[in-house]
C-alpha cells in the first residue's frame, strides 16, 4: 500500500505529541509538514522532532506541499470549521481531534463540505484502539454478563488548562461564551468538553442511544478557571440501560507550560474505567492499568509511570486503511453527532436544572 | 459491534507484525516455548530469545533508571514464582537477566541458597547495586504466575506492583456465578489475543528478525546466562558466593 503523505495542524491541542511516534514510525505514512502558527507550539515541535519542516500558517504549508494527502487537524475546537472547510476545498482528508464542534450547525457545515469533496473524515477517539477495550467488547458482546443493566464509567484526568490555554477559554473550547446557569460565574467548556469518550463508549456498548440525561456540576476545585471542572451524569439508554459518567477533571496538577515529568499530584494523572452490570453478572475494568509505579524525580510522590499506550496505532492505521480503501471510519462524523448532542444535553441540564430528554 | 481481531498464536503474531512493518519472515519460521530459552528457529538459525525485555513493565522500569526518575540505587528486590515443575534454571536465567539488563551492568557474584522447589539469590552487580532474587516453581496450571521487581534508590523507589497489594492486578475482572471472578489483562492493541508472556515473546522474536546483531547479542547472553544459573546452583549446592569470571 502506497504510504499516505500527512501532515498535522496547528499542534495546539494536547493530543498533538501523541502522533509524533505513530507519524514516524508507521510505514504506511509519509510524514511532510507541520503548520504551526503559535510561536510556543512551533517552539515545543521543534524540540520534539527533527527533520519535518514546519510552517507559519495552514495555507502556506498546504501551497508548499501540493502532495499532501490527509492531515491530523491538531488545533482549538473553535478553529476546526475553518481548517475542515480548507481541507475539503483542496480534498485533503481529515482525522479530526475528539471534538469537531458543540456548535450543531457548523457540525452540519462540516458534514455536507466532507461528504460533498467525497474525503475521509475520522474522529479521534482512541478509546476504540485500546486492548482492554476490545476484551470489554469481546466479553459482553459474548453475553457474559447476561442482558446489560447499567454502564458507569470514569474518563477522569487532570486539568490541561495550564498547558494548552485555550483549554480554559469558554470560547475556543466550547466555541462560544454560555454561562453554565444563571447566577453561575462559570461557562461551558471545561472537563466535560474534554471528555467525549465514555459518552461514545456506552453507545458503542449497549447498542442504543441516549434517553434521558440528568448532570450536575459540582463546586470548582480550582477556583481561578473559568469552566466546570467537576460534574456528574446520570440517565438512562433509549434500551433501558441506566448509566452513571463521571467527565471531571477531578486531578489536580502541577500547573507545568508542557506536560512532563510532575505533572500530576494525584498518582494517575488519566483514568477510564467502567463498570457494566447485567443480569447474569458484573464486569469492571480499567482501560489503562495495571502499570508501573515509583515515587522518584521529580516531587517523590507516588506516581503511575504508563506501561501501554498506543492508541494511536491502531487509530492511524484505520485512517490509512480509510483513505486507501475508501472505507468510512467507526467513528465518523455522522455517528459522532449523537455523542456531541448528548454532551450538549449535559449542558442543558445543568443550565435548567432539570433532566433532559432526548 | 464490529468483529475484533484476533491473534491465537505467537508465530501468527509475529507474521502479523512482520507484515504490518515490512519485515521479512522465512518460511521456516518456528517460536519454541519449550526449552531452557524460547527459541525462534527462521532462515535455519535458532535464536535463543530473552522476551522478558520486550515486556512493557520492565521497559519502563530500566526507563526509570536512565531518565532522572530514580537516583543513586540501591537495591533490586524480586520475586518470581512460576508453574510447578518449572526448571530452576529457567527461573534464574530470567531473573539474572533482568538484573543485568535493567541496570546495565555485569554480575559480580552471586550467592544462592536452594530448597526443594525454591531458591534464593543474592547478588551483586559490578555497580555496586545489590539484588535479592526470590523464585520458586509451585503454582498450579492455570494459575497466574507472580512477579514482583521493587527497584529502591535513595530518590524514589519504583515496583510493577501496586501499593498495598501482593498480587498482580488485572484490566478486567469478570464476576458471573462462580465465587472468584475470570481476569484478563490485555497490553497490546496489535496482539490482541496474546498474554502478556506471548506478546513480549513476538515483540522479541520480531526485534531478531529485525535486527541480526541484536539476535547475535541475544543468542551470546543466553549462552552466558545459562552459566550464571548453574553457577547460582553449584552455589546453592556449595554453599559459597561464587564470583562471576568474564
Amino acid at each position: 500500500m502506497k504510504p499516505v503523505k500527512i501532515a498535522m495542524m496547528t499542534m495546539t491541542h494536547g493530543h498533538t505529541r501523541k502522533y509524533y511516534q505513530t507519524l514516524k514510525d508507521n510505514p504506511k505514512l509519509d510524514w511532510v509538514a507541520v503548520s504551526a502558527p503559535d510561536p510556543d507550539a512551533r517552539e515545543r515541535f521543534l524540540k520534539s522532532v527533527q527533520g519535518i519542516p514546519c510552517y507559519n500558517s495552514d495555507e502556506e504549508m498546504l501551497d508548499a506541499h501540493p502532495e499532501i494527502e490527509a492531515v491530523v487537524l491538531a488545533s482549538a475546537n473553535d478553529e476546526h470549521l475553518k481548517q475542515v472547510e480548507l481541507c475539503a476545498s483542496r480534498g485533503i482528508h481529515i482525522l479530526s481531534m475528539k471534538i469537531p464542534s458543540f456548535d450543531m450547525e457548523e457540525y452540519d457545515r462540516m458534514i455536507e463540505v466532507t461528504e460533498k469533496a467525497g474525503i475521509i473524515c475520522q474522529v479521534e477517539l482512541e478509546l476504540h484502539y485500546n486492548p482492554v477495550v476490545n476484551r470489554v467488547k469481546e466479553l459482553l458482546a459474548a453475553g457474559s454478563v447476561g442482558n446489560l443493566q447499567s454502564f458507569q464509567a470514569t474518563n477522569i484526568t487532570l486539568s490541561p488548562v495550564f498547558s494548552f490555554p485555550w483549554q480554559g477559554m469558554p470560547e475556543k473550547s466550547y466555541g462560544k461564551r454560555i454561562a453554565l446557569r444563571e447566577g453561575d460565574g462559570r461557562f461551558r467548556g471545561g472537563a466535560l468538553c474534554d471528555h467525549p469518550h465514555i459518552f461514545d463508549m456506552i453507545r458503542t456498548i449497549t447498542g442504543s442511544e441516549f434517553d434521558t440525561i440528568f448532570a450536575e456540576v459540582a463546586p470548582n476545585l480550582r477556583k481561578d478557571i473559568e469552566e466546570e471542572d467537576m460534574l456528574t451524569v446520570t440517565g438512562r439508554m433509549k434500551n433501558g440501560v441506566v448509566f452513571s459518567l463521571d467527565p471531571s477533571w477531578s486531578r489536580l496538577e502541577n500547573r507545568l507550560p508542557a506536560p512532563g515529568p510532575g505533572w500530576e499530584i494525584y498518582p494517575k494523572r488519566m483514568e477510564v474505567n467502567l463498570v457494566v452490570n447485567g443480569d447474569k453478572g458484573s464486569l469492571l475494568a480499567d482501560c489503562f492499568g495495571p502499570n508501573v509505579y515509583h515515587s522518584g524525580m521529580p516531587d517523590e510522590r507516588y506516581t503511575v509511570r504508563y506501561t501501554y499506550f498506543d492508541e494511536w496505532i491502531g487509530l492511524v492505521d484505520e485512517f490509512v486503511d480509510c483513505i486507501r480503501t475508501g472505507k468510512t471510519p467507526q467513528i465518523n462524523l455522522r455517528w459522532h453527532k449523537k455523542t456531541i448532542e448528548a454532551m450538549n444535553a449535559c449542558y442543558d441540564s445543568i443550565q435548567k436544572g432539570e433532566p433532559v430528554s432526548l | 459491534m464490529k468483529t475484533i481481531h484476533k491473534i491465537s498464536t505467537p508465530l501468527e503474531g509475529l507474521q502479523y507484525l512482520a507484515g504490518r512493518y515490512d519485515v521479512a519472515v522465512p518460511a521456516d519460521a518456528k517460536i519454541q516455548k519449550d526449552g531452557l530459552f524460547s527459541t525462534l528457529t527462521a532462515g535455519g538459525k535458532t535464536i535463543a530469545l530473552l522476551p522478558w525485555r520486550s515486556e512493557r513493565k520492565f521497559v519502563e522500569l530500566k526507563n526509570l533508571t536512565i531518565d532522572g526518575t530514580l537516583k543513586d540505587i540501591s537495591v533490586l528486590r524480586s520475586c518470581h514464582i512460576d508453574y510447578d515443575g518449572t526448571d530452576m534454571k529457567k527461573l534464574l536465567c530470567r531473573e539474572l537477566d533482568l538484573a543485568e539488563w535493567i541496570f546495565d551492568a555485569k554480575l559480580e557474584y552471586i550467592f544462592t541458597m536452594k530448597n526443594g522447589k525454591a531458591a534464593n539469590t543474592v547478588a551483586r552487580l559490578r555497580n555496586g547495586i545489590v539484588c535479592t532474587l526470590e523464585t520458586a516453581a509451585t503454582l498450579a496450571p492455570e494459575a497466574q504466575t507472580l512477579d514482583k521487581h521493587e527497584i529502591i534508590a535513595s530518590k524514589g523507589v519504583a515496583l510493577d506492583k501496586v501499593v498495598d497489594t501482593q498480587i498482580q492486578q488485572n484490566s478486567v475482572y469478570l464476576y458471573t456465578d462462580q465465587p472468584e471472578p475470570d481476569a484478563f489483562t490485555d497490553t497490546d492493541f496489535e496482539l490482541y489475543g496474546l498474554n502478556a508472556e506471548d506478546v513480549a515473546l513476538v515483540r522479541c522474536a520480531l526485534e531478531a528478525l529485525k535486527d541480526p546483531a541484536a539476535a547475535e547479542k541475544m543468542n551470546a547472553q543466553a549462552a552466558r546466562l545459562e552459566q550464571l544459573a548453574e553457577l547460582a546452583l553449584r552455589s546453592a549446592e556449595t554453599g559459597r558466593k561464587l564470583i562471576v569470571e568474564d
